[in-house]
């Protein structure tokens, strides 16, 4: 049993109070001078066993009742058949789990990962208590509704496996309700098992809201979090930020940025090993802090690049192996094609330039109005800049499937900065032009530097992104909602300025992405056109987009998906990592085509949800959470006992209301009444 | 020169002056010394035609019916009733348990010295010899049955001396009164009784057996019945000291059903052996008690309408 106010148990010293006030009773007597001795101790003969008995029953009564309220209060909870029984079993229960890579962490006391025990936990709740219950399974990898007969069949089934893929939690709650929706599941709970991973949780978003709301609606749903926050302790990750292949003269080299990340500040000397195609090759990191920075070069001869190969890097086993290994794969390169179409001829140039075609840089940018931007091929672009009013018709068309193969669209507000009322189906749509006072230029006060075109560059540094200022800027009108789908979660703000407005905006589609900047580099409009961030930014949409042309790609597991459904994708060698592309990271081939995937970044990320913050996510929804100690003590899921120490307390008053009544007092009235 | 009397605070002259309208009566014929207001048990030469007998050889002829014998030609005595006076015992238990007193301060004793006394100077005072037992383990004062004024000064001053001491052996107390007595006398036992009730009720039989018109006061508080206590007390027995740390309310219930018990079974033997029982409280008013008690006896007196003889 445990007790959501667990400080409220000090509240149980209140039992001793009818105790205390029965023995300060018996040393608070008086003495009588007593001529009727004779009855006293004839009295004290025949009757005071009983009546002490009595009495001691009566003073447990009390004690018990006060006992029974003070536990009450403590918000009393347990599994097994009294939580189960109290509470009712559900018609539905969909389980939610959490098979981010992070859940793969190991606590060494028990030697099982997060997720396993999760699925112990749950899987004790497999008892005839909740028989008649229907249980259905919806993983955060592959968010697909599954029926199981029951929460015993969670450890076995291959849909509960580790991943190294991140957890949308809040799509996966959209998930579970549509499949409520659909499925009429009546009175339902939702079992979630997560470890509270901020970056999978999300709490800032406003999906959370929708949520609570449909889930509100719903009246019978109750949720009930089993949590299993915490970091691991000794346990040591390395992930890759960045492998770009150089090239000088007839040599190619890779350089590996790697980030090293340990749970403590001690300084320690890690023995890594590096397989490059195969062939293993140890070296040595020394850690002086909890992260560390470096880039590994890697020389690649000529001959091996054109056959294109793959690397992996990988720590000694720790708490989460998962976190050990990460890849990198290198092969020929594609041409990074750009196309700029603007309507104001200075800033298509500008973007032009920001490119930097060069046959050197294997980077070309064709410009064309946007009225022939229909007849491009964009099968061969790796990135489209748009300025101007959004497209529409047959290149809007044309553009959304450019994005859904995986490329990127970086849009550009008109520089008349007229608004124009967007299209339902608009890829994006500008609101009106605004100025800033002569004096006080809009400046960028917060931008993702961990993730996307405005992160740290791979040595560390960080984009000069507050030196940004605009002096008009454009309303971006499209909304910002998500829809739920998977793969379409509406736009975000990446980076906003100071008054909370965007500056640039990212939306996934499909594979790809499309940006939204809300300024022009123009002179009259900011000082972007500088470059220093502008170019940078541009560089890392190019390789974002042209990443899928190349004989090797890198990208994030769960992610990534094949351009073409029906190619078959396969590990690159039995030490490649892993074996389903789907969920797990590795290096994939498929013909000459390589493909690394690596874990989200965001799942080395030690911050977790506040369980106290959970609620709030659900409203007026019922939540119980559940932590990870007192779960494993009591073995599984828990309901709030409260109602039944009520019960209790009035048993336990009613019983001592009994003793007291049924108590046979002769009057003295009878005895005077005779007279 | 006369010594000056003690202050005697049982005796109140108002209560004396409005209860000497009442006469003290005796149930059953008394055998008295000298003619009084009772009914002898013996005939005697008063006003009142009691039977006519056979004539005995011996009789006074003086009583023989003449008339009668004019009619009959028989010899038949008449005979009267004797007027006597009344002998009365008061008996006033003075062990330290009558020390026990009421809410409003009154002791056991000092409800029974003005039972006493009241009673003395109304049988003096209607030409009745009382004399005083004050007894606890033994007697304590013998003072036997006189019925001049100078010998009710003797046994006020008797009372008012009298102190509660000492423990109570009532049942044998009472046995020996039975047997000192001589046979037909008034004998009022004023006590607590608080004794076991069985040798108690042998006591009264013993007195009713020697033709003794017993009547008993018995004196109790409301608190020794009703014991509504609230919390620990040690009771300290007043006789023998001895102590019992008790919670009331553990024990209320059976102490409450022994003193039931006990009243009930005092009551019951006292009417079985024709008792005059008289259960006081101390908060009741004297006064109204000993009037009760005196026109009860009034009603019950030999002559009296339906009294039985």
């Amino acid at each position: 049993m445990t007790f959501l106010h667990s400080w409220m148990l000090w509240g149980l010293l209140a039992a001793a109070l009818p105790v205390v006030i029965h023995l300060l009773n018996r040393l608070r007597f008086r003495s009588v001078k007593w001529a009727a001795m004779i009855f006293l101790i004839k009295a004290a003969r025949s009757s005071t066993r009983n009546s002490r008995l009595r009495q001691y029953l009566i003073l447990a009564s009390r004690t018990l009742a006060v006992l029974a309220f003070a536990l009450m209060l403590c918000r009393p909870m347990s599994g097994g058949w009294i939580g189960s029984m109290l509470a009712g079993a559900p018609d539905t229960v969909i389980v939610l789990l959490d098979r981010s890579a992070s859940m793969e962490t190991v606590d060494p006391r028990v030697q099982k990962s997060k997720r396993e025990r999760a699925l112990a936990l749950l899987a004790g709740v497999a008892k005839e208590t909740i028989a008649g219950s229907r249980f259905v399974l919806l993983d955060s990898a592959t968010r697909t509704p599954q029926e199981i007969a029951g929460p015993a069949a969670l450890p076995a089934l291959p849909q509960t496996g580790p991943t190294d893929t991140a957890a949308d939690m809040p799509g996966l709650f959209h998930a579970a309700i549509e499949y409520m929706l659909k499925n009429k599941t009546g009175r339902t709970e939702i079992w979630v098992a997560s470890d509270l991973q901020a970056s999978n949780w999300m709490p800032e978003r406003r999906e959370w809201t929708t949520v609570a709301a449909q889930l509100a609606a719903m009246q019978r749903v109750k949720v009930r979090v089993l949590a299993l926050p915490g970091a691991p302790g000794r346990n040591l990750s390395v992930s890759l930020r960045d492998a770009p292949l150089r090239r000088t003269g007839d040599k190619y080299r890779l350089d590996a940025a790697l980030e090293f990340a340990q749970g403590s500040s001690d300084a320690v000397s890690v023995p890594v090993t590096m397989t490059l195609d195969g062939v293993r090759s140890p070296f040595e990191v020394s850690m002086a802090g909890p992260r560390l920075e470096m880039v590994k070069k890697v020389e690649l001869p000529a001959d091996r690049l054109a056959a294109g190969g793959w690397g992996r890097i990988e720590l000694p086993a720790d708490e989460n192996v998962r976190d050990n290994s990460c890849y990198f794969v290198y092969g020929t390169q594609a041409q990074f094609k750009a196309l700029a179409v603007a309507a104001d001829d200075k800033a298509g140039g500008l973007m032009r330039l920001a490119v930097a075609p060069s046959p050197a840089l294997n980077r070309v940018c064709d410009r064309l109005p946007a009225s022939a931007a229909a007849n491009a091929d964009f099968q061969k672009l790796a990135l489209v800049i748009w300025q101007g009013a959004a497209p529409a018709g047959e290149t809007e068309a044309k553009l959304r499937r450019f994005v859904e193969a995986g490329g990127v669209v970086l849009f550009l507000p008109p520089a008349g900065g007229e608004a124009a009322a967007p299209a339902p189906a608009a890829l994006a749509a500008w609101g009106g032009a605004e100025s800033a006072e002569p004096t006080r230029a809009f400046r960028v006060a917060l931008w993702d530097d961990l993730d996307g075109p405005l992160a740290k560059t791979a040595n560390g540094k960080s984009l000069p992104v507050a030196r940004v200022e605009a002096a008009k800027r454009c309303g971006f009108a499209a909304k910002t909602e998500s829809s739920g789908a998977p793969g379409d979660s509406g736009w975000h703000a990446l980076a906003t300025y100071a008054d909370g407005k965007p500056f640039l905006l990212r939306r996934m589609l499909g594979n790809g992405k499309m940006y939204a900047l809300t300024t022009l580099p123009l002179r009259e409009w900011s000082n972007f056109g500088e470059g220093v961030v502008l170019v940078p930014m541009v560089q890392r949409m190019l390789e974002q987009g042209g990443s899928r042309l190349g004989g090797a790609e890198s990208a994030t597991c769960g992610e990534w998906t094949p351009l073409d459904e029906r190619e078959v994708w396969n590990p690159a060698s039995e030490l490649s990592g892993g074996r389903n592309f789907r969920t797990q990271a590795g290096v994939y081939s498929s013909g000459s085509r390589f493909v690394a995937l690596n874990r989200p970044a965001a799942e080395d990320a030690p911050d977790f949800v506040a369980k106290e913050k959970l609620p709030k996510l659900f409203g007026s929804v019922p939540v119980t959470i559940t932590e990870s100690l007192a779960a494993e003590a009591g073995t599984d899921l828990q309901s709030e006992l409260w109602s039944l120490f009520v019960v209790l307390a009035l048993l336990f008053l009613l019983a001592e209301a009994a003793l007291l009544l049924g108590e046979h007092v002769p009057k003295p009235a009878a005895a005077l009444g005779k007279i | 020169m006369s010594t000056e009397s003690p202050h005697r605070e049982f005796l109140d002259s108002a209560v004396l002056a409005r209860l000497s309208a009442l006469t003290v009566n005796a149930r059953a014929p008394m055998l008295g010394s000298v003619t009084g207001i009772h009914r002898s048990a013996t005939r005697g030469s008063s006003v009142e035609f009691a039977e006519y007998r056979k004539y005995v050889p011996g009789d006074d002829i003086k009583n023989l019916d003449w008339r009668v014998y004019a009619r009959t030609d028989r010899f038949y005595m008449k005979e009267f009733e004797a007027d006597t006076n009344l002998r009365c015992v008061l008996v006033m238990d003075t062990s330290k348990s009558m020390a026990f007193a009421g809410k409003d301060g009154v002791s056991k004793l000092a409800y029974a010295k003005k039972l006493a006394a009241t009673l003395a100077y109304l049988l003096v005072h209607q030409g009745d010899a009382v004399g005083l037992t004050c007894f606890a383990d033994k007697a304590v004062t013998e003072i036997p049955p006189r019925r001049s004024p100078s010998h009710l000064r003797h046994i006020f001053d008797t009372i008012a001396t009298v102190e509660a001491h000492g423990p109570s052996e009532i049942v044998e107390m009472l046995h020996q009164i039975a047997e000192k007595v001589r046979r037909r006398a008034l004998v009022v036992v004023m006590s607590d009784f608080f004794t076991e009730v069985e040798p108690l009720l042998n006591a009264f039989q013993h007195m009713r057996f020697q033709k003794h018109d017993l009547a008993v006061f018995h004196l109790l508080d409301k608190q020794e019945i009703n014991f509504d206590f609230d919390r620990p007390i040690r009771f300290v027995d007043l006789e023998s000291h001895f102590q019992m740390l008790t919670d009331p309310a553990l024990i209320a219930p059976g102490y409450r059903e022994e003193v039931d018990r006990y009243l009930e079974a005092i009551q019951r033997g006292s009417r079985e052996f024709g008792v005059d029982y008289n259960r006081v409280m101390l908060d009741d008013d004297y006064e109204k008690v000993l009037a009760a008690f005196l026109l009860q006896r009034l009603k019950k007196a030999p002559g009296a309408g339906g009294a039985a003889r």
